[in-house]
């Protein structure tokens, strides 16, 4: 009796170990049709899209999206962790060129989209433009208060402590905003530092007395209002023709010239499936368009 | 193998060489077999005990593997950080801001324990006073109730804790005490919720254990229930109390992803309750991602420092069990 349990239980083991080594080599041979890419939770939502339109039009690939900051994704696609790595922000010289245990390499940007990055506040709060200055003021610390900002129009803030929202060092968003309105001012250490886009955006949508930056493809439908920056709309068209400041690419990068699946996912992103349609829908503007 | 003999003995031994010795025994067939279905186990059996036994020895084996892999790994990823900052400026540094190099992990040592200790302060006496409810005052009909509530608030994954405390919790604080609603505040109430089934459930098996003799001696002596509760069964079941409370303080510096979701996550003590902060926690999953060279070390370097917390607290358990045996 229990030797026949053993016995059974021996099979199992036998059968349950088979499907396991079975199921490594089919996933062996599947990850040549399978893409993984990692990055920038600016660019995930139109990835994703993009994503699941590369498979529709190929059937049999794989490919797997996950916003996890730009840094991550840069990290990531260094490690060979992922295939892709998508970007918010350009390449800093250290990661362009990269040696590890011995092995130099570079890392290939491509763009495929534009953004701007948009000033956000809730829409019951009065000011409604402020300048580049002001807003590096507001989020280095040195404005504390909404009282102490006048807009454009000579609307005074009410008087409430100012609730600066910021994004996490892995951000390509904070890294570009770092670069385009702070110039090299350090943030305020003691604002709220929040892991995405879509938290900063509804905490601004619920607060009141908050300020944060998210990128212009994430303002359009929310309840959240973009203020005017030295004067011009955050709008695509402002962007578009370069009158507003605060913008920049957005990037896919690859280690050294990509290859296979993943060079075909790049062509597609940039192919006019995409760029016309996923890249405009998701609020951002085709790379072909306002040159750099 | 040896082990194996000695935990069934003499009987296996004889079983084990049954059949070269049948011969021998053929001429008394019938008492053979009686004394066999009487004293002698069979193979399959003493099969099945070995092998029982030997499963249990590997589950003990992977817990205490698993420790002592999780240890060597942190502490060699993370020991070069000691080195190079210097355990004190590690340990006591002001400023922690490591992309720009500053390394110092005091003001997350400060807010840990300000979670926590804000946590133990509001969840320990409700945690305690539900002990008492269900183990002295609650009808059988309330217990069944209460208990099972209790034992939810234990299954419910972090992460909600820390969903509900991000969308319902923080825009209520933000709109009675103003701020933006991410700081110690929100975080103490959450935390107090989350440690409640771990020191509820131990502190009702320590009341539990408080022999029936001590409650009818207490009453007999014209105590009330008030007064027998708080004069003879809390102090009876001080110790496993004071356990409990321990267990739940790991519990409260050691969360992270309900902490992290209201916390606001900025690298100073805060000026008030009201104001964002970091954890030791909090830090590693909101750095990891990115984290390479030195600050990646330095990571390791929090989560050394959390592991000489939790070892602090399980000692401080052992400690204080010990103690209260010999008093006991």
């Amino acid at each position: 009796m229990t030797s026949r349990r053993l016995r059974v239980l021996m099979i199992a083991v036998a059968v349950i170990g088979a499907v396991s080594l079975a199921g490594c080599a089919s996933s062996k041979i599947a990850s040549t049709t399978q893409l993984t890419v990692m990055g920038s939770t600016t660019l995930d939502p139109i990835t994703q899209v993009a994503a699941e339109e590369f498979m529709a039009a190929n059937p049999g690939t794989r490919v797997m999206v996950s916003g996890v900051g730009s840094s991550a994704g840069i990290e990531a696609v260094s490690k060979g962790t992922c295939e892709i790595g998508t970007s918010s922000r350009d390449l800093k010289p250290a990661e362009a060129t990269q040696t590890v245990e011995g092995v130099t390499f570079s890392l290939v940007d491509t763009k495929v989209a534009r953004d701007a990055i948009a000033v956000i506040v809730n829409p019951s709060n009065p000011i409604s433009s402020l300048t580049t200055s002001q807003v590096a003021d507001i989020f280095a610390g040195r404005i504390k208060n909404w009282s102490q900002v006048v807009d454009a129009d000579g609307v005074r803030g009410p008087d409430l402590a100012i609730g600066l929202v910021n994004r996490d060092e892995a951000s390509g968003t904070r890294e570009a905003f770092s670069k385009l309105v702070m110039k090299g001012i350090e943030f305020d250490p003691t604002a709220a530092v929040l892991p995405g886009t879509g938290q900063v955006r509804s905490v601004v949508a619920q607060s009141r007395i908050a300020i944060g930056y998210i990128s212009l493809g994430f303002v359009k439908g929310s309840p959240v209002k973009a203020l005017i920056i030295d004067g011009v709309t955050a709008t695509e068209d402002n962007v578009a023709n370069g009158t507003y400041p605060i913008k920049r690419n957005l990037h896919f990068i690859s280690k050294g010239a990509p290859q296979g699946l993943a060079k075909q996912f790049i062509e597609f992103m940039l192919s006019p499936q995409i760029q016309d349609n996923v890249v405009i829908d998701g609020g951002f503007l085709p790379i072909g368009v306002g040159g750099k | 193998m040896a082990n194996d003999a000695d935990l069934t003995g003499h009987d296996a031994a004889p079983e084990m060489c049954a059949d070269p010795s049948s011969a021998a025994a053929a001429p008394q067939p019938p008492k053979h077999s009686a004394r066999r279905a009487l004293t002698k186990i069979t193979r399959g059996t003493y099969l099945k005990e070995a092998a029982l036994k030997n499963l249990f020895l590997l589950c003990a084996f992977v817990a205490v593997a698993g420790v002592a892999l999780i240890f060597i790994f942190v502490g060699i990823k993370g020991w070069p950080i000691f080195g190079k900052v210097g355990i004190f400026d590690f340990l006591g540094g002001a400023t922690w801001f490591p992309t720009k190099g500053h390394f110092g992990i005091l003001p997350l040592i400060i807010n840990s324990l300000l979670a926590m200790t804000g946590a133990l302060v509001l969840g320990g006496p409700l945690a305690v006073g539900t002990a008492v409810f269900l183990s002295e005052v609650a009808s059988p009909r309330a217990r069944a109730l209460v208990r099972p509530a209790v034992e939810l608030l234990a299954g419910i994954p972090s992460v909600v804790y820390g969903f509900f405390g991000l969308v319902l919790l923080r825009p209520i604080i933000a709109d009675l005490f103003g701020g933006l609603g991410f700081g110690l505040l929100t975080v103490w109430l959450i935390l107090a919720v989350m440690i409640v089934p771990t020191i509820a459930t131990l502190t009702e098996d320590a009341l539990n254990s408080v022999p029936e003799g001590i409650r009818e001696a207490s009453y007999s002596m014209g105590a009330t229930k008030w007064q027998t509760i708080w004069r003879v069964l809390l102090p009876a079941a001080k110790i496993g109390i004071i356990d409990a409370i321990i267990l739940g303080m790991g519990r409260a510096i050691g969360e992270t992803m309900a902490v992290v979701m209201v916390a606001g996550n900025a690298s100073v003590i805060p000026a008030d309750v009201l104001k964002p902060f970091l954890t030791l926690t909090t830090v590693i999953v909101m750095d990891m991602p990115y984290a390479s060279g030195d600050h990646r070390t330095a990571l390791f370097g929090v989560a050394i420092i959390l592991f000489v917390i939790s070892m602090i607290f399980v000692a401080a358990i052992r400690v204080i069990s010990r103690f209260g045996k010999r008093v006991g």
